[in-house]
Formats: C-alpha cells, sequence, structure tokens
C-alpha cells in the first residue's frame, strides 16, 4: 500500500542513470539492484501487481537514505520517499530483514539502536539556556566527542544542562520503518522532554538528529519550543564571538560533510570556519558539500557491517586522493563508520576533539 | 460516538496545474487529503471513544488506496461513493449524493452521533458542501469549528469568529465543519496498516444509492460554470527599505499610528 506521491516518484524516472555514479551503495557493491533508479522499478513492479517480496524488501534497505541521488535528479525526484514508504510496508508484511527487526526489538527495549543502558552525562547545570543533546551514537560509542563538546561549552563560559533521562529523537526508527505513527509518537515524546527542559537553545550534537529536529518534528506536529542548532554552527558562533579562540595548528586536512549537514541542513561553511580558526590547510575532496558522497551511516553499520564498510573504504578513496594526511568529522556516526577501517598512511580526527586541545 | 466524517481527495498544490481554460487538471495529479477534512478526521478519532468513525468520500476508484491509508490510522469504515454519473457535480448534487449515503448506511440517523467535514475544499474553496448537507439532512450545523469536547451528551465546541472565538454547546445529531490544521492528523501505524491490508472498502454506486441520473453528477447541478478567468497580477503600492534601519524606523511609525 503506497502512497500515491511515492508512486509518482517511481514512475519518475528518465532513465539517465545519474544515480548510479552518485550512489554510494552502488558505486561500492556495482550491483545494478543498489541503484535508486532499480528500486524504482522494483516498486513500479510490485505497483503492477508483482508480489512484495523478502529480495525486495531486502533490496530497500541497501540504502543509506543520504539523498544523494535526490541531490542531482534532473527531474527533481526523491527516491528516498517511496524507499521508507517501501520500508513501512516491509514492516506490515512481516518481511523485515532478520538485522533490521534486531535493532528494532533494541529500540523498542533499550530505546537505543545497541540495545544497552545509555551512558548518562550531566551539565553544568540542572536547569540552563542550552541544552546539550548528546544523541544514542555519540553517548554509546564517542564518548570522547562527548567530553571535548561538553569541555569546550565550558570553556566558552556557556552553562547548559543535558536531559537525564534522553530520550531517542526518532530519527533510527524513522529511518528502519518510516514515517508511522509509532515514530512520530517517539519524536513527540523526545520533544517533550526538551520542552520540560525549558532550555531556550538545543545544542544537537549528530547532524541526523538535528535534520529530523528541525525539518521532521515540525511536519508531525512536534513542537520544540527551542531553537534547535547543530553542534557545530553553535560553536562555530562561539568562535565568531570570541568566546572561543583557538591556538593555529599547522597541518593539511580533509573534511567529510555528512550527509545531513551538506544536504538536508545546506550547512557547509562553519565547519569550515572552525578548521579556518585553528589555522589548519584544507583541502578539499572532488565530492564536497552538496555533492558529497556518503560514507554511510551508524544504523547501516548496524544491520549491514559489510556494506557500511564497503561505503566507508568508497569515501576513503576520496580522501586518499587528496594530499592531507588527516580526515577531520564532526559526526559521531561518519568517527564510527571511517573510524574502523583507517588506512595506513592516513588519521581520522574529530573536530571538537582537535578544537578541544587548540583552545 | 459513532462518527461520519466526509472527505475529499484533491489535488497536492505542490504539483497542480491548471490548462489554458483554467481547467484544474486532475489526471496525473496526486491526490491529498483535504487539509481540513484532515482536521475533522484526527477530531473524529479522537472522540470516538467506543464509537465508530466512518469515512465517506466521492470521487474516482483510485481512491482506494488512499482510504486504506486512513483505514490505518483507526477510521473503522470506508466508503467510496463512485459512479461516472457523479462525474461534475456541482457543491449541491455533491451534498445531495452525500446525504442519500448517509441515510443509507444506517437504519435511521440516529445511528449517528455527529457528522464532521472540512470547512472548505483547498481546490473549490467554496464551503458549500457541509451546510448544503446540513440542510438536506435537517441538521443543526456550526462551521469554522476550532475545538470539539463531549461533555455528558453534549457537544462544546469553538467556533473562529472575525473578532474572536466563539464557544457553543449543541446537542447530538450535528454537523460541523473544522478548520484546517486544527487537529494535525496522526500517521498510520504498522498495526493499523496490519489490519487495513484485510478491510474492505464499501463502494456505493448511482443505482445502489437509488439516485435518478438527473439528480446527481452534471445532470443534477444547478450550478453552470459559464467562463474562468485568470486573475491579473497587481500592482502594489510598495516602498522597499534601503536597509534594515530604514525598515524599522518606517515600521515603529506604522505601530505608533495603530490606535490602542
Amino acid at each position: 500500500m503506497m502512497s500515491q506521491n511515492s508512486k509518482k516518484h517511481t514512475e519518475a524516472c528518465r532513465f539517465c542513470w545519474m544515480c548510479r555514479h552518485l550512489c554510494p551503495v552502488g558505486l561500492t557493491t556495482g550491483r545494478e539492484v543498489n541503484t535508486p533508479r532499480a528500486k524504482a522499478l522494483l516498486l513500479s513492479m510490485v505497483d503492477r501487481g508483482e508480489k512484495f517480496d523478502k529480495d525486495i524488501a531486502q533490496a530497500m534497505y541497501e540504502c543509506v537514505l543520504c539523498g544523494s541521488c535526490t541531490n542531482d535528479c534532473v527531474t527533481g525526484f526523491d527516491p528516498t520517499i517511496f524507499i521508507r514508504e517501501a520500508r513501512t510496508m516491509a514492516a506490515v508484511e512481516d518481511l523485515l530483514p532478520k538485522a533490521v527487526e534486531e535493532i528494532i526489538t533494541n529500540i523498542s527495549n533499550t530505546g537505543n539502536i545497541y540495545g544497552v543502558q545509555k551512558p548518562k552525562y550531566t551539565g553544568t547545570a540542572a536547569k540552563a539556556e542550552v541544552l546539550l543533546y548528546i544523541g544514542e551514537v555519540a553517548a554509546c560509542k564517542q564518548p570522547t566527542l562527548v567530553t571535548a563538546i561538553m569541555s569546550l561549552l565550558k570553556k566558552a563560559d556557556i552553562p547548559f544542562t543535558v536531559l537525564e533521562e534522553e530520550p531517542a529523537s526518532a530519527t533510527f526508527l524513522g529511518d528502519l520503518i518510516g514515517f508511522v505513527e509509532e515514530v512520530r509518537i517517539q519524536a513527540k515524546d523526545c520533544a517533550n522532554a526538551i520542552n520540560t527542559s525549558g532550555a531556550k537553545t538545543v545544542v544537537v550534537l549528530d547532524s541526523y538528529e538535528a535534520t529530523t529536529m528541525k525539518q521532521r518534528y515540525p511536519e508531525w506536529n512536534c513542537t520544540i519550543n527551542a531553537d534547535v542548532v547543530t553542534a557545530t554552527s553553535f560553536i562555530a558562533g562561539l568562535i565568531e564571538e570570541g568566546k572561543l579562540v583557538p591556538k593555529k595548528i599547522t597541518g593539511e586536512v580533509t573534511y567529510h560533510d555528512d550527509s545531513r549537514l551538506a544536504r538536508d541542513l545546506d550547512e557547509h561553511e562553519p565547519v569550515r570556519n572552525i578548521i579556518k580558526a585553528m589555522g589548519l590547510n584544507l583541502q578539499e575532496m572532488f565530492l564536497n558539500r552538496r555533492m558529497a558522497k556518503c560514507c554511510g551511516s551508524e544504523l547501516l553499520k548496524a544491520y549491514a557491517p559489510e556494506l557500511a564498510a564497503l561505503t566507508a573504504e568508497g569515501r576513503w578513496e576520496d580522501v586518499n586522493r587528496t594530499t592531507a594526511d588527516t580526515l577531520v568529522v564532526v559526526s559521531p556516526q561518519v568517527m564510527n563508520v571511517m573510524g574502523a577501517k583507517v588506512p595506513s598512511a592516513k588519521q581520522i580526527k574529530d573536530l571538537y576533539v582537535l578544537l578541544d586541545q587548540a583552545c | 460516538m459513532n462518527i461520519i466524517v466526509c472527505i475529499k481527495l484533491v489535488p497536492s498544490v505542490m504539483n497542480l496545474t491548471m490548462d489554458q481554460e483554467y481547467v484544474m487538471q486532475r489526471d496525473r495529479v496526486v491526490q491529498v487529503i483535504n487539509p481540513a477534512d484532515e482536521a475533522a478526521l484526527e477530531a473524529a478519532l479522537r472522540l470516538k471513544g467506543n464509537g465508530s468513525v466512518t469515512v465517506i468520500t466521492m470521487g474516482k476508484p483510485s481512491g482506494d488506496d488512499e482510504l486504506r491509508s486512513l483505514l490505518a490510522r483507526g477510521v473503522d469504515r470506508a466508503v467510496l461513493i463512485t459512479d461516472k454519473a457523479f462525474a461534475g457535480a456541482d457543491t449541491y448534487a455533491t451534498a445531495r449524493t452525500l446525504s442519500v449515503a448517509v441515510n443509507s448506511l444506517g437504519n435511521n440517523l440516529e445511528d449517528f452521533d455527529l457528522i464532521l467535514c472540512g470547512r472548505r475544499a483547498i481546490d473549490g474553496e467554496t464551503g458549500q458542501v457541509p451546510p448544503e448537507l446540513a440542510i438536506l439532512l435537517k441538521l443543526p450545523f456550526v462551521t469554522n469549528i476550532t475545538k470539539i469536547n463531549f461533555n455528558q451528551g453534549k457537544i462544546v465546541c469553538s467556533r473562529r469568529l472575525e473578532e474572536g472565538i466563539e464557544e457553543l454547546e449543541l446537542g447530538t445529531p450535528a454537523i460541523l465543519s473544522l478548520c484546517e490544521y486544527s487537529y494535525p492528523l496522526r500517521l498510520a501505524t504498522i498495526l493499523g496498516l496490519q489490519k487495513a491490508r484485510r478491510m474492505q472498502i464499501i463502494t456505493l454506486s448511482r443505482e445502489m444509492l437509488g439516485l435518478k441520473k438527473e439528480e446527481c453528477g452534471l445532470k443534477g447541478s444547478p450550478t453552470r460554470v459559464r467562463r474562468i478567468t485568470g486573475q491579473p497580477q497587481g500592482i502594489r503600492n510598495v516602498t522597499i527599505a534601503k536597509n534594515i534601519d530604514e525598515g524599522i524606523a518606517r515600521l515603529s511609525e506604522l505601530i505608533a499610528e495603530v490606535p490602542l
């Protein structure tokens, strides 16, 4: 049962094949089924009576929902719309891949994709105008990053709070089963928790979650009363205001624009300004800003680790084409995916950790 | 409460096109639920309690999918009134068809406590169907509703007026038409979608409703559209401020002119 909107998008392909050259999954696997165009054709066949089976469902999960195909489609159509709906269909028809089912179980048991007790962090005050929303990936997998950003806020003299029991933002559940009421309820709980804190600004560490809060929550009538800002733009603002003054570091780095900052939030310059403020020489990758090639995501890594390793490898190839020896990242998800297998001549550094050392 | 919700599928404003005669192109256009009707449906789902919500729409057979998506959101029964004879219906012919359909759904009108509609559709923008339906069904009617509660057998509702909000109380059965966005419609649940796969959509044709050909569609419509013309773009007498300070200064002057 797909919406008319989805059907329109599945029928929209002009067969120009440009998405084939952009899809980070298709590029690394070389499989036709991994192109956005193929996914549209599969669903078009389903609309014409073909059975929506396990293989088609599986194909819908071999996608990072990075939006690279959407960004460059000449007809302006959006494969992420029908892929999300097809994932809903997979859940409805009991055709979810086993690994996806396990993650959904983890989310329902613990609120996070890992199925673990989320570590607790404390801010500088129980109540403050600034709330730091850490997110599950940073909280569970990147404690160094959390420590660094908290240290930066303290150095800038910004009192901040964190939610004692930080609820899930609905980002991952929405990517797993599409935009259904279960996802909206999770989003609403998160918005309520943020509103109860009384904060005026929510600084969101993971750009994936910032995108959900800024773009999806209003669509789902989940109002956050505070301003939602990405951690990158907030920190760049602190440097601009002179509240953080980094020492100059020498070196040559390259930077990977993650899909959400690059395409959904159109936020390209704050990170570059932070890099510039530290005096680092930035070597841009061939595909940067809106055209950035996705390296995979933590969610993909959770249910299809081999695929995530391939997408990360694909992005490392782009890094290798630059003269920089260090890759700078700002997303906890990128750090986890790209950091899993770093080529011997390269290193990966988190921007907040670097900045914290420089301030 | 047992509630009927009348909904209309309208072309999505994101891809609306008209031909040279300014006639809306409905083919190959994505149809969505009219925003005000979404509010009526959400209000019904919140009010129903142990009762039921029945959705009625008049349109093409292709509306089946959209109705199924409503079953997945908690609607108990979906009725699609579809027949070539209904094509070209004006608001009166539409209201007449809907009134006959409402009467055919229960043994009598008392089977329903409430009929909810959107106050207007974004394609036609007449806002005439709900009051016409109320007259044909001989039921009390209130429009521009932003809030509804059911308390001790009475409907308590808020109606938006130009000067403010009016609180009204009325008995059942009644017809209310809701303002768009007053009740944002919930999404479908996975369980709801699974249930909706097995549910039947009730289809009603002209013959099933016992309507004569001259009572419905274009033949049954007293309205005749003689001509539709484009609205020429107006020329606004505006001055663009040179900078933000000038804009603020001018705005302050204008605010000062407003009598307190």
